[in-house]
């Protein structure tokens, strides 16, 4: 194995092949505070990708209740068990080695590549640590929706004292989840076949059709379950980053490249997704401040990657849900959690306009600027003095052409009089 | 006899016993699949991909040999007249759905069945013993099956409690025959004397005993009496000519428990309701048979009081639940 640099990890780690990078990556943010657990995503991928024959049970875009749900069923459960059974009590991170390269600090811990070592198959040690769910897991989708976590130890109760933040005693929350297009794919690792490519364009990894023969492999690896195998043609599919979108070549858009299906049909505004751009020498995302996904990412760090510690680098990143509390979302973003949710509470100016830019359209914003506008509300967030400011958010795409302009208050349309009494 | 198995059951069959020759250092079977599996992916249109790989699922699925462990067992029950000739193996993920049915002209014979099952000689042959011995009780004349009527005359929660108990009354007497053959597993006959007693909870111990032993051990009940027994403790003893020992309300401390199925609507629930004069009223209107011994989920009693709050029949209800 080769070591590569994982900057999530803050640490070199072994990995089956050699360190190599892509022009621009893929990547998405996802504000879990603010979804509203519809769905709509999750139709708006199976209707444009998996309607066909095989891929009934297909869902590239899934949302399922924390802490039940989960699609396949308890995947990430199975997977830290798996971690935890082949490192006892170690996965554990040094926040305080934190710096420009380890923005979380240091993880001690196995990633599910070096784990897998220790764990002899029957054809000799795996490449990544994984298991291949049964068809049974595979069979509800959308199993523990909206069942809270209530007290330890007692069963089918939940806490009837009302709580306040920063945590409640009752809790569930939405995840949305499609495949990470990882910088490390484990997927692509475990093909014995080279059937999975990571694009050098765009980092979007992708399954040859005509390569696969349905071993399976990639399924078993991936921690995060998303290759999923399609029965009538005998191979594993997965999501495609809506590929022909990012390209520009969604009909109406006139070559401009613009957001997924799942991102721009997101009912709750949650979703946004963009390209950053990579440095090849260091792996590390180009200093990019106005790109809103690197300033969401890397200069606030208000969102975080889906269980790091896996070390496949995955890059989707969440806004970890306030009300959560904090160790299980520790054990499920790493160690930015604290700094993130206190950020997104108490969100600095820049930090509320470009929330503003969350579905106000569907190309993608490659660079935002703000036009400072007026202070028009002051209050305190925990003790401390805060300004609402209703700056005005400018996004454009990549040719430096204006996409679209949002302040931060939102506008108020009065209906003129002729008009009062219709919809 | 003519024997067919759903595809998918045959595949998760064949790809689980690869697992164990992989697992003790056996790749012959699994290489030999994947060797003729790629032929198909390079010389065999996409479009007929999938049956072609459903024909080489079955033939490793009969070459395992459980084709011919599953035809053994059924030719010891199909020499009788009237015995169908087809068999289909479907899927099941359910336990409480592994069964068979006959179809309706009786040429057919259906089984639901888990790969789980299948995959276990010992397990599958129990299971498909106790169904046929169903389906002979049922080509039997004298057993004199009829489903033409419903067993409850009132209301389709008392039908579902009602078919429960049918089932297991005919249980205890297939498996006392099953384990007088020798093919009882152990630990069964535990399971359905506590599945039989949750269903008779009313029904004192001594009484509740000689039942059970009448089932099991000498009595093939027919269908006219099953449909008799079914309907309370009384004459369940009546039929089987065995003093009565019922409790009455109040005596008997019930053993449902969190999680436990509701008798009304079959939900699992965590939350009983307390058995109140006005609740048994109100259910019993619909439900005559249902005692308070048996439990009511919060939900079935919230609705049974509410439909008796709007009937007139029982005046008085309607403020106490509106206050
Ligand atoms: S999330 Fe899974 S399927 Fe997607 S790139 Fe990462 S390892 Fe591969
Ligand atoms: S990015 Fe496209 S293919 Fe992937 S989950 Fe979203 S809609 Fe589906
Ligand atoms: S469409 Fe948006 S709000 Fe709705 S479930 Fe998906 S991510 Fe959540
Ligand atoms: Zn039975
Ligand atoms: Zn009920």
């Amino acid at each position: 194995m080769s070591q590569v640099y994982n900057w999530q990890l803050g640490r070199k780690m072994a990995y089956p092949f050699e360190e190599k990078h892509p022009d621009h990556q893929f990547a998405f943010v996802f504000n879990i505070n603010r979804c509203i657990g519809c769905q709509t995503c999750s139709m708006a991928c199976k209707s444009t990708w998996t309607f066909s024959k095989g891929q009934e049970y297909m869902w590239w875009n899934n949302v399922e209740s924390k802490p039940y749900g989960g699609y396949p069923q308890n995947w990430d459960v199975k997977a830290l068990q798996m971690l935890e059974k082949a490192n006892p009590g170690k996965q554990e991170w040094d926040a305080t080695k934190n710096g420009a390269r380890r923005p979380y600090g240091a993880y001690g811990g196995m990633t599910m590549f070096e784990a897998a070592s220790r764990r002899i198959g029957p054809e000799g040690p795996q490449r990544v640590l994984g298991y291949l769910p049964s068809d049974e897991e595979w069979r509800f989708p959308n199993t523990g929706e909206d069942a809270a976590k209530g007290p330890k130890g007692a069963r089918g109760t939940y806490d009837k004292q009302g709580a306040s933040l920063p945590e409640h005693n009752s809790w569930f929350f939405y995840l949305q989840r499609i495949c990470n297009h990882c910088t490390y794919p484990a997927c692509l690792a475990a093909c014995p076949r080279k059937a999975i490519y990571k694009r050098p364009e765009d980092g979007i990894v992708l399954i040859d059709q005509e390569r696969c023969r349905g071993y399976r492999k990639c399924v078993e690896a991936c921690p995060y379950k998303k290759p999923m195998f399609r029965a009538n043609t005998r191979t594993s599919e997965k999501c495609i980053g809506c590929y022909p979108r990012i390209e520009g070549k969604e009909e109406l858009s006139n070559g401009t490249p613009w957001e997924t299906r799942c991102m721009a049909a997101c009912v709750g505004k949650i979703r946004m997704q963009g390209l950053v751009g990579i440095d090849k020498k260091t792996g590390d995302w180009s200093n990019d401040p106005q790109n809103p996904i690197y300033f969401l990412v890397k200069k606030e760090k208000v969102a975080l990657p889906l269980y790091p510690q896996f070390g496949t680098e995955p890059n989707g990143y969440y806004i970890p849900p306030r009300w959560v509390p904090r160790p299980y979302l520790h054990q499920m973003f790493g160690p930015g959690v604290e700094e993130a949710i206190e950020r997104y509470t108490a969100p600095s100016r820049e930090l509320l306009a470009v929330m503003q830019l969350f579905r106000a359209q569907q190309a993608i914003i490659a660079r935002f600027e703000i036009k400072e506008g007026p202070k028009v509300y002051e209050t305190k967030i925990n003790g401390k003095p805060w300004a609402l400011f209703n700056d005005t958010v400018i996004g454009y795409d990549a040719k430096g052409n204006e996409l679209v302009r949002m302040t931060v208050e939102e506008g108020l349309q009065k209906r003129p009089a002729e008009r009062a009494n219709s919809i | 006899m003519f024997l067919t198995f759903n595809d998918a059951l045959c595949e998760i069959l064949v790809e689980n016993e690869f697992q164990d020759g992989l697992s003790k250092g056996d790749f012959q079977l699994r290489d030999s699949f994947r060797k003729q599996a790629d032929e198909i992916y390079t010389k065999v249109t996409l479009r007929k991909r999938e049956t072609s790989f459903f024909t080489l699922y079955r033939r490793f699925f009969s070459k395992l040999g459980y084709t011919e462990r599953v035809k053994g067992i059924l030719e010891e029950f199909s020499g009788g007249d009237g015995f169908p000739e087809e068999c289909y193996f479907a899927r099941t993920f359910r336990e409480d759905e592994e069964g068979a049915q006959l179809s309706e002209d009786g040429v057919r014979l259906g089984f639901q069945i888990r790969a789980e099952t299948l995959r276990d000689p010992e397990q599958c042959a129990y299971l498909l013993r106790h169904e046929l011995t169903h389906i002979l009780d049922i080509l039997d004349p004298a057993f004199d099956y009829d489903t033409s009527r419903p067993l409850s005359e009132v209301s389709p929660s008392e039908e579902s409690l009602f078919r429960d108990r049918y089932r297991t009354l005919w249980d205890l007497s297939i498996d006392g025959r099953l384990e007088r053959k020798g093919f009882l597993p152990q630990d069964l006959k535990d399971r359905r004397a506590s599945e039989f007693r949750s269903l008779f909870l009313n029904l004192g111990v001594e009484a509740a005993e000689q039942v059970f032993a009448a089932l099991w051990n000498d009595r093939r009940p027919s269908s006219g009496e099953l449909r008799q027994m079914v309907t309370g403790a009384v004459s369940l003893c009546a039929v089987l000519n065995i003093a009565a020992e019922i409790f009455g309300e109040g005596e008997f401390q019930p053993t449902f428990g969190p999680g436990s199925s509701c008798p009304l609507c079959q939900f699992p629930t965590h939350e009983w309701a307390e058995p109140t004069e006005e609740l048994s009223r109100a259910v019993n209107e619909e439900y005559p048979a249902w005692e308070p011994t048996q439990g009511i989920c919060s939900q079935c009693a919230n609705r049974y009081l509410f439909t008796a709050a709007f009937s007139t029949n029982s005046p008085g209800i309607t403020r106490k639940i509106i206050e």
